[in-house]
């Protein structure tokens, strides 16, 4: 009877013995663990900063722009302006390859932009970023011009982007068709496609016919390491604890209170990205009681410590951000960081002035109504709490509401908050026409981000000039008063820098922050083991 | 027999049409644009949603697509995942060699430790081996399998380094079978036990001591072969669960599966795929059901079905 039971309870065990050794990584192979699952691998197609993280190394694109803002030659050697700033003209590279041996060639570069225009292709983010596009002209088989309806002044730092805009070869898209090029990608890039599978990870393999390299890098010809995995982990301790058991090298997003136990430790180091684009910000809604009067706006703003909360949420990972774009991109006014000081008094007073007196519970009324404000969370409802404390202190009351993505869309198209939380990874800083155009405003059934809803000519003016002035300096100056303008209205309180905390074992070297501080680029990796 | 098998089968039929049909409309319910759902907080152009929603087919009234979807999945077209731009067949056949895998894994752990546990219990109802075996089986129904699985992680994953953590192999399916079985081993202990209990003082198991049966034999064929039909039919309700349920263990074991794909589908309003993993859970359920049924009549001759 006993061994009856005992053998019961231990049937299972017996499995335990003929477990397969889990083999140490191979030495010559980086894994990356990614918290999001990679679905499109197609540049022309993607949205996902996540899958960009993919194609960034399979794919080149015709100029590189390095973390620090300089151009680089890549697929095109030289590029020209028009005069009436309409076109680019690139002389290509020669004797570059795309992974299945095809040539590349300006006949590439035109397929590529066309087909993303191409409604059939369902681009969910190229198209965009392809601007107003006109046409590309294949002048030989190593020169094209591109040419877009209007001046767009985006154009080099948005050709720069190969997750995006990185050259596609067309060979490979007549042989799979477009639904099967997103899962068996070939471009130029550092690393060739080698395997998917769904919901588990992504196999690349090191280009070895690779010479092309921009020369921001100081490593040229073939990347280092021979294989590069990219294993989907998407929990944030189990991804952690993969890395220190060393199933992995390196992890992405690895959660603030990790990075700090893990800097200075012998065996692991974290890398910070300060991203570039729109801060994690709110927009406050001008169309709607009482965030409608600009008081009320500047008191809220006034009433929140920024630094303090930043500091608190990221235990110092994240830098608290002051304009609408953040210090990484181009055009960044680093005038806004004086003009809204932590100060509830010039909150308190801006309230008094606004007519709101101090009510019952500590909440202030004007004509019987409680000063309240209501913010539908989607993004970090951590920060939108630790925010209802601050503005609690001058009377304000801020109702953070936790909802579903499904829901904030419909109440931000039916006008029914008064706060809206934005965020986005942009290396170009024309994002800030998509909050701020009064073109995006959203309405019923049409889902868009102007979530300030304030409408004025001036602004109007002030993006397009920046869309369309080429010169740079003259652009920077344009995209000052641009965040001037939308600072003084108070129509965005920016909150903090997004980061993307890299983990990595410190036997990985090499690893270099593309543009915008998201993704990561291994070409210049090397592992010791 | 045959005749039985093939009225079930007939019967199922009607059970998929509605479960989809209730599917489809529930989540069209639900407020949500799958096109601004998919684009996440990607700051798409207006154009570009239109676009993707032409592409996708949502420009067409509701009575259409669901029409299209019925006609499409009668001839056994699943149609493409919205998301993926792949065949809902090809998605879904990706997922579920996984989720079987942990169900088998769940199945294993839940069926031996929770009769096991059950049968010591049973046998000595009130002494500490019963209380300690029930008490195991509360904690095993009581916490949540994510703080089990972050917990068997730390231990064995990091800790002692028994088994990997993400890697793949048998190796990589014990630790999430445990966290799916945990559940099950509770439930089938306290069912073990309250049959054996009921019927270690039936009459014929004192026949059967009396005419010289080892105890062993008197436990297995006589007792545990009693108490086993409660057993298979809780077993049939939890198989359905492995299939659909699994989805916190695929998350944190960053597996594959059918849970988690199901709850992606949801939350971005992936029609297709929504729609084929319902008559796929479904039919799971349906199946698991009928083979209990068929159980019962091996368990019992006394049960016939004609």
């Amino acid at each position: 009877m006993k061994w009856f039971a005992a053998l019961i309870l231990l049937a299972p065990m017996a499995m335990m013995p003929g477990l397969p050794a889990h083999g140490q990584p191979a030495p010559d192979t980086v894994t990356w663990g990614e918290d999001f699952e990679l679905v499109l691998l197609d540049p022309r197609v993607t949205q996902s900063r996540h899958e960009a993280q993919v194609i960034m190394q399979v794919f080149d694109a015709l100029v590189f722009l390095d973390t620090d803002g300089k151009l680089y030659p890549w697929l095109a050697e030289a590029w020209e302006h028009s005069k009436d700033g309409r076109s680019i003209t690139f002389k290509l590279r020669r004797n570059v390859r795309f992974h299945d041996g095809t040539p590349f060639n300006a006949q590439a570069v035109k397929f590529t932009f066309d087909s993303i225009v191409d409604p059939k292709l369902g681009s969910q983010a190229a198209v965009d970023f392809l601007g107003p596009y006109e046409s590309t002209e294949v002048i030989d088989p190593y020169t094209v011009k591109v040419t877009w309806t209007k001046p767009f002044a985006a154009a080099l730092t948005n050709l720069s982007n190969p997750w995006l805009l990185g050259i596609v070869s067309p060979a490979a898209v007549q042989r799979l068709g477009n639904a099967g090029f997103a899962t068996a990608p070939v471009g130029t890039g550092p690393f060739k496609f080698v395997e998917h599978v769904p919901r588990v990870r992504t196999v690349l393999e090191r280009n070895d016919q690779y010479n092309w390299a921009p020369r921001a890098f100081r490593h040229q010809g073939p990347p280092r390491i021979r294989r590069l995995v990219f294993r989907i982990i998407p929990d944030a301790s189990t991804r952690v604890a993969a890395l220190e058991r060393g199933e992995i090298d390196v992890a992405d997003q690895v959660p603030p209170i990790d990075v700090r136990r893990f800097r200075g430790t012998r065996d692991f180091d974290v890398m910070v990205g300060d991203v570039s684009g729109i801060p994690f910000s709110y927009l406050f809604n001008t169309q709607r009681p009482p965030t409608d009067d600009l008081r009320v706006r500047q008191a809220f703003i006034h009433a929140v410590d920024r630094a303090k909360i930043t500091e608190q949420v990221f235990f110092g990972v994240a830098k608290p951000a002051y304009s609408a774009v953040s210090p990484t991109t181009p055009g960044y006014w680093a005038g806004a960081e004086r003009l809204y000081p932590y100060d509830p008094n010039k909150a308190r007073q801006l309230l008094e002035e606004a007519g709101w007196r101090m009510g019952p519970g500590g909440i202030r009324t004007k004509n019987g109504q409680p000063l309240q404000i209501y913010f539908p969370a989607l993004l970090e409802p951590e920060v939108g709490v630790a925010i209802q404390a601050a503005v609690k202190e001058v009377g304000i009351k801020f109702d953070v509401e936790r909802v579903t993505k499904a829901k904030q869309d419909e109440l931000v198209m039916n006008n029914q908050y008064e706060v809206g939380a934005i965020r986005w990874v942009a290396v170009d800083p024309s994002v800030l026409g998509i909050p701020f155009y009064s073109r995006n405003i959203p309405a019923p059934g049409k889902f868009k981000f102007n979530w300030s809803r304030f409408s004025s000519p001036e602004l109007d003016r002030l993006i397009l000039q920046a869309d369309t002035t080429i010169d740079p300096a003259r652009r920077t100056e344009i995209l000052a008063r641009l965040q001037k303008f939308v600072l003084d209205r108070a129509l965005i309180m920016p909150i903090h820098i997004s980061v993307q905390p890299i983990g990595y074992r410190r036997s990985v070297q090499g690893l270099k922050f593309a543009q915008g501080f998201w993704q990561v680029l291994f070409y210049e990796a090397s592992v010791s083991r | 027999m045959s005749a039985y098998i093939l009225r079930r089968l007939i019967g199922t039929v009607p059970v998929l049409i509605i479960a989809t049909t209730i599917a489809f409309f529930a989540l069209h319910l639900i407020p949500g644009d799958p096109v601004n759902l998919m684009l996440a907080g990607v700051p798409a152009s207006i154009e570009l949603r239109e676009n993707l929603r032409r592409q996708l087919g949502l420009d067409r009234p509701l009575h259409l697509q669901y029409f299209n979807f019925l006609a499409r999945a009668a001839r056994g077209n699943l149609g493409v995942s919205f998301r993926t731009r792949q065949p809902v067949s090809q998605v879904i056949a990706q997922q579920l060699p996984a989720t079987l895998e942990l169900a088998a894994g769940g199945l294993l752990i839940g069926v031996t430790f929770g009769m096991g546990m059950g049968l010591v219990a049973g046998l000595r109802p009130n002494s500490p081996v019963d209380s300690l075996a029930m008490f195991i089986a509360i904690v095993g129904i009581s916490i949540p399998g994510y703080w089990t699985a972050m917990l068997l992680i730390y231990v064995f994953g990091l800790r002692l380094g028994w088994v990997p953590i993400v890697g793949g192999g048998l190796a990589a399916l014990i630790l999430p079978s445990i966290v799916v079985g945990s559940f099950a081993v509770g439930d089938i202990a306290r069912l073990v036990r309250s049959s054996i209990v009921e019927i270690r003082n039936e009459d014929y198991i004192r026949t059967a001591r009396a005419k010289g049966l080892p105890e062993r034999r008197v436990i297995l064929r006589h007792a545990l072969r009693n108490a086993l039909i409660p057993v298979v039919t809780l077993i049939g309700l939890q198989l359905g669960l492995f299939v659909g349920g699994g989805v916190i263990t695929e998350t944190v074991f960053a597996r594959q599966g059918i849970g988690k794909l199901l709850v992606d589908a949801i939350l971005e309003k992936d029609y297709p795929v929504v729609q084929a993993i319902i008559m796929l859970v479904t039919a799971a359920y349906i199946a698991a059901n009928f083979v209990v049924d068929l159980l019962y009549a091996v368990l019992d001759p006394r049960i016939r079905y004609s």
